[in-house]
């Protein structure tokens, strides 16, 4: 069974055909949904809520575009949804928009839940900003209208996320080669 | 120092084909929630139904309150205790006495006190007994009548010892009147007694009656009385019995009606919440979640799957001219400097795009192509023995003729009159070609509008070759056919071709093609080296 006939009778409500397409993209979805939320019991959440709403808004899916550019759409919405209403946080001066963002590539984690971990203890417009525009590609007029924020707003906040997350990296690398050195 | 990178570009590039897997018991939760929206969809309106039988089945429960009966229950022992006390046994309701029917002992004992003091002429004492609860509560008020008449005067007594016979005394009349079902008590009796002494002394036979009617009736009330009590108890213990049963069924419908009310309040609150979780999701979907514009990557993933198919079959129409690239002319080297131009004329086809790669496609079709020239300005001239030059020209094979009657051929009366009137006329040979041409494709451009490369070669072949000479009024008469024209030829094709991929399965295509004969001739008279220009529109369906 191709993915337009899965399509077809999940928006009949078949719920055989809604487990086949909840298993052939729950992984992806719920890497998205681990990216955006601040843990995994709310990425689980996350994922559930837009699966539902997936389910229940498939007869508006008419085959336009990316299917799963469609879902992938849905889980952030729900994700943004979800942390919208946070304190907004307001612009940076443009001196700290100077500031380096760069990093020795040696000094970052190489686990990658543990990079997961750092986007996900950004405060939720930060790493909303810092999803939608390093790992979605989104620009910041894009994301602007997605928020409901200024451009200047959403400049500021991908900068402040990029400077929490280069401080937190490298007081990690601190630590480990100082343990490293500890433990001989 | 190892090489630095944006943290952004750092995190995308870690992040790129990251995947993980969610909780298995996941999908469970989405069953069910999805399960609960669909069975809240089926039948609110059975949900509603129910719920309001229900909360009307309660509501009529509240009403009637079936359940009061238990308190009802000391009442109806205590009017079997009133019973009692008129009966003349206090002691015998196993309840127990209670204070109501103590006081209304006293009571009776009082006004039978008074009565003892006050009573003038007529004592009346009044006592029932009965066998059913009506006949109770006619008792009780036959009480309170006695303590009104006891205000007029009129002074009952009653008393509360038992088996003592009652006898009511008429003063005023000096007889004495017996009854089976009047009795009275002993101080009653004494005080009567000792009121009429002397009348009963005085009349020894009545007093003697008196006795024997005293004992007599003592026995047989005695007997009455002992029926009447078992007969009381035996209903009493059936009332009992009843009330108990009908408690305890009264105890279980309020159980189950308290439950099925229990249960109403849930199913009503887990309609009030469906309700709300379905207004919440179609108030979410009345709201404009803001529309994500898409990413890079889904652009590209649209642009593929608008360009991407296997198969496209294109029918299409063109529009062609047919000309030379050099100066010659196919019917006679002659007619050189003559003007000569193309005819516009429509050709159709149907064309095959098979994908080779994400680039090139490979094409084969078949169409025809209807191809018509125009040389003008050419002088008739008919010579003494009505030989016309046109005839004469080395391209073309004459036709039209007629029989000479000197066994050779001569033209035609019809010819004859036509160039007689038309001195000079235009020679238009239409020519008509099956055309299947194979292409190789490349695309310049793949995106949804599309920009393609054509080559190749196309096969040939004759399906109409005529020469006309037409004259300025319009009026035509054929006069031959091409004479070299080969029924088989190649040429060799070149196209620019844009195509609008307007939908995953359809494409337009606009395609000017230029189509250069190769051998189209056997014999090339007037050098003629013909080519083709066609701008053709196709509609392709992607498979």
């Amino acid at each position: 069974m191709d993915l337009v006939q899965i399509i077809e009778k999940c928006k009949k409500g078949d719920r055989q055909s809604q487990q086949i397409l909840y298993k052939m993209y729950k992984d992806k979805l719920f890497a998205l949904c681990l990216k955006y939320c601040k843990n995994r019991a709310e990425a689980e959440d996350n994922l559930q809520d837009s699966f539902i709403k997936i389910f229940q808004n498939m007869k508006a899916y008419n085959g336009k575009g990316s299917f799963e550019g469609w879902m992938k759409r849905i889980t952030i919405n729900r994700a943004i949804d979800r942390y919208k209403k946070e304190p907004f946080i307001e612009p940076i001066t443009d001196q700290h928009l100077k500031e380096d963002i760069s990093i020795d590539v040696d000094e970052a984690p190489v686990n990658l839940q543990e990079m997961l971990a750092l986007i996900q203890e950004l405060p939720s417009r930060y790493r909303l900003v810092f999803n939608l525009y390093e790992l979605d590609n989104h620009t910041h007029i894009e994301i602007s209208k997605i928020l409901g924020i200024s451009v200047g707003t959403s400049k500021s906040n991908l900068h402040r996320a990029k400077l929490i997350l280069k401080e937190k990296i490298t007081s990690l690398y601190i630590v480990t080669q100082k343990n490293s050195i500890a433990n001989g | 120092m190892g090489n630095r990178k944006d943290i952004g570009k750092l995190f995308n590039e870690r992040f790129k084909d990251f995947e993980q897997a969610p909780d298995a018991n996941l999908w469970n939760n989405i069953a069910s929630e999805l399960d609960q929206e669909s069975d809240r969809k089926i039948a609110p309106f059975w949900f509603y139904f129910g719920g309001l039988v229900l909360v009307g089945m309660l509501a009529g429960l509240w009403f009637w309150q079936p359940w009061n009966t238990t308190s009802e229950l000391p009442s109806l022992q205590e009017q079997q205790t009133i019973v009692n006390n008129d009966t003349l046994e206090n002691n015998t309701s196993k309840e127990g006495t209670t204070t109501d029917a103590l006081e209304n002992t006293n009571t009776q004992e009082t006004l039978s006190s008074n009565n003892t003091t006050g009573t003038k002429t007529t004592i009346t004492t009044q006592s029932s007994i009965t066998n059913n609860e009506d006949h109770n509560t006619t008792n009780n008020t036959t009480l309170i009548n006695n303590s009104s008449n006891t205000s007029d005067s009129s002074l009952n007594v009653q008393n509360s010892d038992q088996t003592q016979p009652t006898i009511a005394t008429n003063n005023s009349s000096s007889k004495t009147q017996s009854t089976s079902n009047s009795y009275t008590n002993n101080t009653s009796l004494s005080n009567t007694t000792s009121q009429t002494s002397s009348q009963v002394y005085t009349n020894q036979k009545t007093a003697s009656i008196l006795e024997v009617l005293r004992t007599m009736e003592s026995a047989t009330q005695k007997a009455r009385k002992q029926k009447e009590l078992e007969a009381r108890e035996t209903y009493q213990t059936k009332i009992k019995n009843e009330l108990a049963q009908a408690i305890t069924l009264q105890k279980e419908e309020s159980k189950i009606a308290s439950q099925k009310w229990f249960d109403s309040i849930a199913n009503l609150e887990a309609i009030k919440k469906a309700e709300l979780a379905v207004k919440t999701v179609e108030t979410a979907k009345e709201e404009k979640l803001p529309k994500l514009p898409k990413t890079k990557e889904e652009r590209e993933k649209d642009r593929k799957e608008s360009v991407d198919y296997k198969l496209a079959i294109s029918p299409y129409t063109s529009i062609l001219s047919y000309g030379s690239l050099t100066k010659g002319s196919s019917i006679d080297d002659r007619l050189v400097n003559n003007p000569r131009d193309a005819i516009g004329t429509i050709g159709y086809g149907i064309r095959a795009d098979y994908k080779l790669s994400e680039r090139s496609s490979v094409r084969f079709g078949i169409g025809l192509a209807p191809l018509q020239y125009r040389t003008s300005d050419f002088q008739v001239l008919i010579t003494g023995d009505n030989n016309i030059n046109i005839f004469q020209l080395s391209g073309i094979n004459p036709q039209n003729l007629g029989q000479g009657q000197g066994g050779g051929i001569e033209t035609s009366p019809q010819a004859l009159s036509f160039f007689n009137m038309n001195d000079v006329v235009s020679i238009e040979q239409d020519i008509s070609y099956i055309e299947v041409p194979i292409d190789y494709q490349y695309r310049l451009l793949n995106k949804r509008v599309s920009v393609s490369f054509n080559t190749g070669l196309s096969l040939f072949v004759l399906t109409n070759n005529e020469v006309f000479a037409t004259a300025e009024s319009g009026q035509s008469i054929f006069i031959g056919r091409e004479t070299s024209l080969k029924d088989l030829s190649l040429a060799f094709n070149l196209g620019l071709g844009t195509h609008y991929n307007f939908s995953k399965k359809w494409r337009f295509d606009i395609e000017p093609a230029f189509k250069y004969q190769l051998n189209p001739y056997s014999d090339n008279i007037g050098n003629f080296k013909p080519y083709y220009f066609g701008l053709q529109f196709g509609m392709s369906y992607k498979f």
